[in-house]
């Protein structure tokens, strides 16, 4: 998946193709190249949107000007890992609550992903990575952060809460603050601020302070900050949370792009209740349920459990069950969603099947390799 | 908070453009600074010294009066740290070491000089109403003034009390040697009265002025004649240098009735001794009593407010029916005006001497007492320790800090009990605080042996922090107090042992200020780091 910017324009997205060749720019490390990216940037944020052909000719035309001093978008995963996570634990000494043993590992370029249901230790599983909580038994090896001390570790793994805490004074001047305390000085910190501010549709909001932005920006200010800090990992606890439909696309989109920065690749955990939206972005999936990983998407095991639809319809559910007679489906409600398990037919056969039945149809999705089915 | 500090586009009131122009610098390129606020504090303590100098100027403050300094010193030091907890609400904003970037290691360290720079120009204000007070009255009188007015003071009211109380030289003097030694000699020769073999009478009567007066020799009088210069010259007697080093102390009636202190230190205008004020009423009278009432009666309208011409025949009269205030005695043994309270009566003499008492004040507080040095000194040990607070609470969270600080009162109180109950000797006391302060120092070196952050390895390292100051004056104090067990320090016998202790208590002040910065610089600020980032239980 390199997610080729040309393809963008070529079909039209414009916001997408804007966003990603931002990403080349930034990957390209030449200050002119970025300051031009951030100028076409705010050219097309200027135009408020492309609305006309007229304006979108120029942005296509300016947009390849650019693209061609770039280049060409390399997907940059690493077989190494970054974080290694062998079988930890840990215990709360108030509380009952404890995460079993656990492992995994952190590849640059990757995203994981953790789903799992409220109150079932996602979070500190995330917190321990992050070198936030002490673990009790297992190891964290940080072997590939290069940091040397655990301080060093904790600027290489950015946690981002997902409660954002509170910042004061004006937004830009926390984005320098941050940027600055990287190392970046000077005008590298001014082009590079500016460039964050372009890359996250914060330019508008740059002299406001906290009180005065949504959730959603914050935590977009919180990943442009943490970006100008330049971890190597980034850990992010329900960052949708906050955000509405598009902006979580917008988020996860923005997120793919980041990981497969060729010059700075990110591995990227996140855990979220949106489990369609991470398994869309996530190279790897693990569902956490009572401190227990009970299942991770790139085990074979998971494909053992058969082909499974899920689907919203109108038609009665006696028609449903009517029509799913005679194919090996097994079907189940669970009030909202019809479920129909399958060891023998495909998720697109059982949907051909119901609607060769007149069944009407509303919603579907095949959710054969997705955590979903565990709920 | 942020209408305070910031308009709408961002530029903060009273701050001109290149204040705004360090913001933006500092925050690109030096963020540690940057987040002290430095150079806004300095801009604004700039302010805050000039509209506070201004007011204090425009305020009215009558030099004769007594002075409201502390009052002003009160409310300016209120308004100081209005601005430090501002300051202060600022700082917990950005915090460098807490954001997990790349702080340099000699951050702690900077960052504790900056803000005990910070603390103490804010401390400083305190000066600032004496200092204007100070230039005020500089402003309204010269050094010379004072001593020239209390002269003309004496000198108008000897020309109008002169003709009623005629002083008449008793010639009773007394004859210091000039030395010690040398009284002693005498004194072993058993003569009460005769005079000192070096000085010859004749030259005596020569150089007081024909007056006829006989040198004595009192021998229970033992003190050397300096020591004698410094103690009664300062009363205003009459006192005669004879050579390098002896003096011939003349006990008559004083007619001095107004004396100056700081003053006469600092005028090139010397104060009229009673000898001179005599001879240049008696020998060489100029000006009529009318002249010396008028001349009389501006000054003491100006110290006083009272006016002398209109009261004055009123006065007399009224001493005149009393039948008292003519005859006054002398008292060789005090040679004071005995009867004082019938010129004060006249003259105002009380309410003269407290305007000048308090004009002297207001001009000479710095010159007296190491005054500047000691606000500085107490200013800088109270600003020190809070910049260690803010150093330490910025490096840790604030359960640990305030548990620190808990437990830092409950050691001393519970040491200083048992210290008291054994009824320890100063250098066991001592000890017991360096042996505290390394078992701070030896605890939180655990830090480094921990997986987990531990509350009780950062309350060791903050006591630590807060405690190394003192160990150099606990171990000088431990050498000179041991010392004192064997060879006592009063015993003259021992007092070379002692010569350099003052000193050297001194140099461990400097000593300890500096190894508390060199640890901050090498030692601390790392373990800070170590501390702060292990993981949490």
């Amino acid at each position: 998946m390199t997610e080729n910017p040309e393809e963008y324009l070529r079909n039209g997205d414009y916001a997408l193709a804007l966003r990603r060749t931002l990403d080349l720019a930034l990957d390209s490390n030449k200050p002119e190249i970025i300051a031009q990216a951030t100028a076409l940037s705010r050219k097309y944020r200027e135009a408020l949107a492309i609305s006309d052909d007229t304006t979108a000719h120029t942005f296509t035309a300016d947009a390849r000007a650019l693209l061609q001093q770039l280049p060409a978008p390399a997907a940059n995963r690493s077989d190494n890992a970054l974080v290694k996570i062998n079988s930890i634990s840990k215990t709360y000494t108030r509380g009952n609550f404890s995460l079993k043993p656990l492992s995994m590992q952190l590849k640059a370029g990757e995203i994981t992903g953790v789903v799992g249901e409220n109150g079932n230790g996602k979070t500190t599983l995330l917190r321990c990575i992050a070198g936030q909580l002490a673990i009790d038994s297992g190891s964290l090896e940080y072997a590939g952060l290069n940091a040397a001390d655990h301080y060093a570790i904790k600027s290489a793994v950015a946690f981002i809460p997902q409660r954002i805490p509170r910042w004061y004074g004006r937004l830009r001047d926390n984005l320098h603050f941050s940027a600055s305390l990287s190392g970046i000085t000077g005008a590298e910190n001014e082009l590079l601020v500016d460039f964050m501010l372009e890359r996250f549709g914060l330019s508008g909001y740059a002299g406001l302070t906290w009180n005065q932005i949504s959730s959603g920006y914050r935590t977009r200010f919180e990943i442009a900050r943490v970006l100008l800090m330049r971890p190597q990992v980034m850990i992010l606890d329900e960052p949708l949370a906050n955000l509405d439909i598009n902006a979580q696309q917008t988020l996860l989109t923005d997120l793919r792009f980041l990981a497969l920065s060729s010059a700075r690749p990110l591995a990227v955990l996140l855990t979220s209740q949106q489990l369609h939206e991470v398994e869309k972005v996530a190279h790897r999936v693990l569902l956490i349920r009572q401190g227990s990983c009970i299942f991770t998407s790139d085990e074979p095991s998971a494909h053992t459990l058969g082909h499974a639809l899920e689907l919203e319809t109108t038609s009665p559910r006696d028609a449903v069950k009517l029509a799913v007679q005679g194919i090996d489906a097994e079907l189940s409600f669970n009030g909202g969603f019809f479920t129909l398990v399958s060891h023998t037919h495909t998720a697109q056969q059982l949907l051909k099947h119901l609607i060769e039945h007149d069944i009407h149809i509303t919603y579907c999705r095949d959710i054969s390799n997705s955590t979903k089915r565990l709920f | 908070m942020n209408r305070l500090f910031a308009t709408a586009n961002g530029r903060r009131p009273l701050a001109p453009a290149f204040i705004s122009r360090i913001d933006k610098w500092l925050l690109l390129n030096y963020p540690t600074l940057w987040a002290t606020r430095i150079h806004l504090f300095l801009w604004y303590a700039i302010i805050g010294y000039a509209v506070i100098y201004a007011t204090l100027l425009i305020l009215p403050d009558d030099p004769h009066k007594r002075s409201n300094v502390v009052m002003r010193q009160a409310i300016v030091t209120l308004l100081a740290t209005l601005g430090l907890i501002l300051w202060t609400i600022y700082l917990l904003r950005f915090n460098t070491f807490k954001r997990f970037g790349q702080p340099h290691a000699l951050v702690p360290g900077l960052q504790l000089l900056l803000f005990w720079c910070m603390l103490f120009i804010a401390g400083f204000t305190f000066v600032i109403p004496p200092f204007v007070e100070k230039q005020k009255t500089d402003a309204k009188y010269t050094d010379n003034d004072i001593t020239y007015a209390v002269n003309q003071i004496n000198y108008c009211i000897n020309v109008l009390e002169h003709e009623y109380n005629p002083v008449e030289l008793s010639g009773d003097t007394i004859l210091f040697t000039a030395t010690y030694e040398e009284a002693n000699s005498l004194n072993r020769q058993n003569d009460n009265y005769r005079l000192a073999p070096d000085i010859d009478a004749d030259s005596i009567s020569d150089s007081t002025g024909s007056i006829s007066l006989s040198a004595r020799y009192r021998p229970d009088v033992r003190w050397e004649p300096a020591d004698m210069k410094d103690e009664w010259l300062n009363s205003g007697d009459t006192i005669l240098l004879l050579g390098d080093s002896g003096l011939v102390h003349y006990i008559w009636k004083n007619i001095i009735y107004i004396n100056v202190k700081s003053s006469g230190d600092y005028s090139s205008v010397r104060p009229l001794t009673a000898y001179q004020l005599y001879h240049l009423i008696y020998r060489q009278k100029t000006v009529s009593n009318a002249e010396a009432l008028k001349t009389l009666d501006s000054l003491i309208l100006k110290f006083t407010g009272h006016s002398l011409t209109m009261e004055y025949e009123l006065k007399l009269k009224q001493r005149e029916q009393s039948n008292r205030g003519w005859d006054y005695d002398v008292n060789e043994a005090s040679n004071f005006i005995t009867n004082y309270n019938v010129f004060d009566f006249t003259y105002h003499l009380n309410e003269i001497e407290n305007a000048i008492r308090y004009i002297e004040m207001r001009k000479y507080r710095f010159e007296r007492n190491d005054y500047l040095m000691w606000i500085a000194v107490a200013t800088g040990y109270i600003t020190l320790a809070l910049s260690l607070l803010l150093v330490a609470f910025r490096h840790s969270t604030l359960k640990t800090f305030a548990a620190a600080l808990l437990s830092g009162v409950v050691i001393s109180v519970v040491t200083g009990v048992a210290l008291a109950i054994v009824n320890a000797r100063p250098p066991a006391i001592m000890l017991t605080i360096v042996i505290w302060v390394m078992f701070f120092h030896a605890a939180s070196l655990f830090l480094y042996r921990m997986r987990k952050r531990s509350l009780w390895t950062g309350i060791a390292l903050q006591l630590a922090v807060y405690s190394v100051f003192c160990i150099p004056i606990c171990l000088v104090t431990y050498y000179y107090e041991s010392l004192h067990q064997i060879y006592n320090r009063y015993d003259e016998r021992y007092s070379e042992l002692y010569v350099n202790e003052d000193f050297q208590r001194f140099l461990a002040q400097w000593a300890g200020l500096g190894l508390l910065l060199v640890m901050m610089f090498l030692v601390y600020g790392r373990m800070f780091r170590k501390w702060y980032s292990q993981p949490e239980e």
